[in-house]
């Protein structure tokens, strides 16, 4: 069975194109184990046995009759519980969307049923993917690290970044307002990509701060984040940051390597504005000297203090999410979780003029971020400043404060988190890559080039082990 | 202290925050000082010429006006 649970969608994809696996047969196996491990992970709020074997059924009669829609027919994958799938609730894992049906489908699972991918079911978030500390009065509990039992699997993207490490599924869709996506990959060893605003759209996903919200792929490597991304991104109309612009073949150049690229290294981010972990800086290090060794051009680039990005998402989020929640917070504020309902409030009193301010900011910071890709082709720099801490410690306040990944929420420019390792605790490491707004490509073909040669990507948990740490 | 309280309350009632508990007026209270003390961190003196992003599209795909 975990031969077929760590199957990459690359993998799987060539097997059920050949019939040498049925969709049937995959699917059937993969709810198995979810069915035997996931009573302790919890990374699925709402599995759907029926449905999806009635989609790997539909995706092996067609494949039979020869046609193959491409590398997600047949995938099992997964969707965070604020991203829409008609005929099914979307409850954003709050009491104030439990009964919350889906009318239609978010326009990402459109196009992963249109690419023939099974949906295995809909999987934990942070309520109303706010992120922050594990909330433990939901109406779900709170994800858990695969990697170490009681661990906190990172937010608010937690159950796409535990089943994906369990082997529960191939590939899932995360969102990311601060970090929602490459957190719990940073987090669970994954690959996770923040796309280019505007790049997927987020028609059809609970929003939580309209202008820095991004759907995007979660994987198990590169060349398969780059296939997911293949299949939903594009242009809609229906989502107002939606940018109509060429999706090119993301996974052309991926083997392409380093060589002559320049890298920079926004190194005051975690060295300067805040230190990281002895582990994680060691891991970032490594890296940075496997991408010279591999012929790229290493050069430092000197950004705003993280704390600029930092208190300037803060502002903006505040000011928005406050206006997505304020009929709610009004009516119902005993049906939040407490965390939740506590950073919501945080909105109800910022003044207009300070949310015109934080966005007038915005600009500036986004524009310098920009100009720096004049001379360099990728960013590289942290992602988390520390491996996961334990679920229900203190300890996750003060570690999820420490990252570098809002930056690219305040410009929209694309990043993502690549595993780099694991500390001597057999937590996992990683570092961030970000790039050119939409040259994602460039991303995967620079993440892929550490990957080929460090092969983290082929460690998977032991689940027996973590259940008996 | 109750008066301060009150205040409060009175503003959180007049945002249709109305009737809320003493534990969440004291959530309201932490998270208004919260943000007091970012929004205290943002820049002031922007260029008034300076426009914000409206609904943020990056740069290279917006023409956008320019100062």
């Amino acid at each position: 069975m975990t031969e077929l649970a760590y199957l990459t969608v690359a993998q799987a994809a060539e097997r059920l194109r050949r019939r040498d696996l049925s969709p049937v047969e995959y699917v059937t196996a993969l709810l198995r184990r979810v069915d035997g491990l996931d009573g302790r992970l919890h990374s699925f709020v709402r599995l759907l046995p029926e449905q999806a074997l009635a989609a790997a059924r539909t995706a092996e009669a067609e494949i039979a009759k020869g046609a193959w829609r491409g590398p997600f027919h047949g995938i099992p994958t997964g969707l965070k519980d604020i991203v829409d799938l008609a005929g099914v609730p979307t409850t954003a894992q709050s009491r104030i969307l439990l009964d919350n049906v889906a009318a239609a489908d978010a326009a990402v699972t459109a196009s992963l049923k249109a690419a023939g991918a099974v949906i295995m079911g809909k999987m934990a978030t942070h309520e109303f993917a706010c992120g922050g500390h594990t909330s433990f009065d939901t109406p779900f509990p709170p994800a858990v690290n695969p990697w170490k039992d009681g661990y906190f699997p990172g937010s608010s993207s937690s159950g796409p970044g535990a089943g994906l490490a369990a082997g529960f599924v191939a590939a899932a869709i995360g969102t990311d307002t601060g970090g929602s996506i490459r957190n719990p990959a940073s987090a669970c060893s994954l690959v996770g990509l923040k796309p280019t605003y505007g790049r997927v759209s987020r028609r059809g996903v609970m929003p939580l701060a309209y202008s820095l919200d991004h759907a995007g792929p979660m994987t198990r490597d590169v060349r398969d984040n780059a296939l997911m991304l293949q299949v939903i991104a594009g242009h809609d109309p229906a989502d107002p940051g939606s940018v109509e612009r060429a999706v090119p073949d993301y996974a052309a150049g991926l083997e392409a390597g380093v060589k002559g690229l320049r890298i920079g290294v926004v190194r005051h981010f975690y060295q300067q504005d805040s230190a990281c972990d002895p582990e994680m800086l060691a891991a970032i290090e490594a890296a940075i000297a496997l991408y010279g060794k591999l012929g790229a051009e290493i050069c430092d680039v000197a950004l705003a203090p993280l704390a600029d990005y930092g208190n300037c998402l803060t502002v903006i989020l505040a000011a928005e999410s406050y206006a997505v929640h304020e009929k709610w917070l009004q009516e119902r504020p005993q049906d939040y979780a407490v965390l939740t309902r506590q950073r919501l409030l945080q909105g109800a009193f910022v003044r207009a003029s300070d949310y015109v301010q934080a966005m007038r900011w915005r600009g500036l910071l986004a524009r310098e971020l920009d100009a720096k890709f004049r001379d360099v082709d990728v960013l590289l720099t942290a992602s988390s400043f520390d491996p996961p801490p334990p679920l229900a410690s203190p300890e996750v306040g003060r570690v999820l404060a420490r990252q570098s990944r809002m930056p690219f929420n305040i410009s929209g420019h694309p990043a993502i988190a690549v595993p780099a390792g694991f500390s001597k605790a057999g937590l996992p490491l990683s570092f961030q890559l970000a790039g050119r707004y939409f040259d994602e490509a460039m991303l995967y073909r620079v993440a892929r080039a550490y990957e080929r040669e460090c092969g983290w990507h082929e460690r998977h948990p032991d689940l027996t082990a973590a259940a008996a740490a | 202290m109750a008066e301060a309280r009150e205040q409060l309350r009175a503003r959180a009632t007049a945002i249709g925050l109305a009737g809320l508990s003493d534990e969440y007026l004291n959530d309201l209270a932490a998270g208004e000082r919260r943000l007091v003390e970012v929004v205290g961190k943002l820049p002031r003196g922007l260029p008034p010429a300076l426009e914000p992003v409206h609904v943020f599209r990056p740069p290279s795909a917006s023409p956008g006006r320019r100062s």
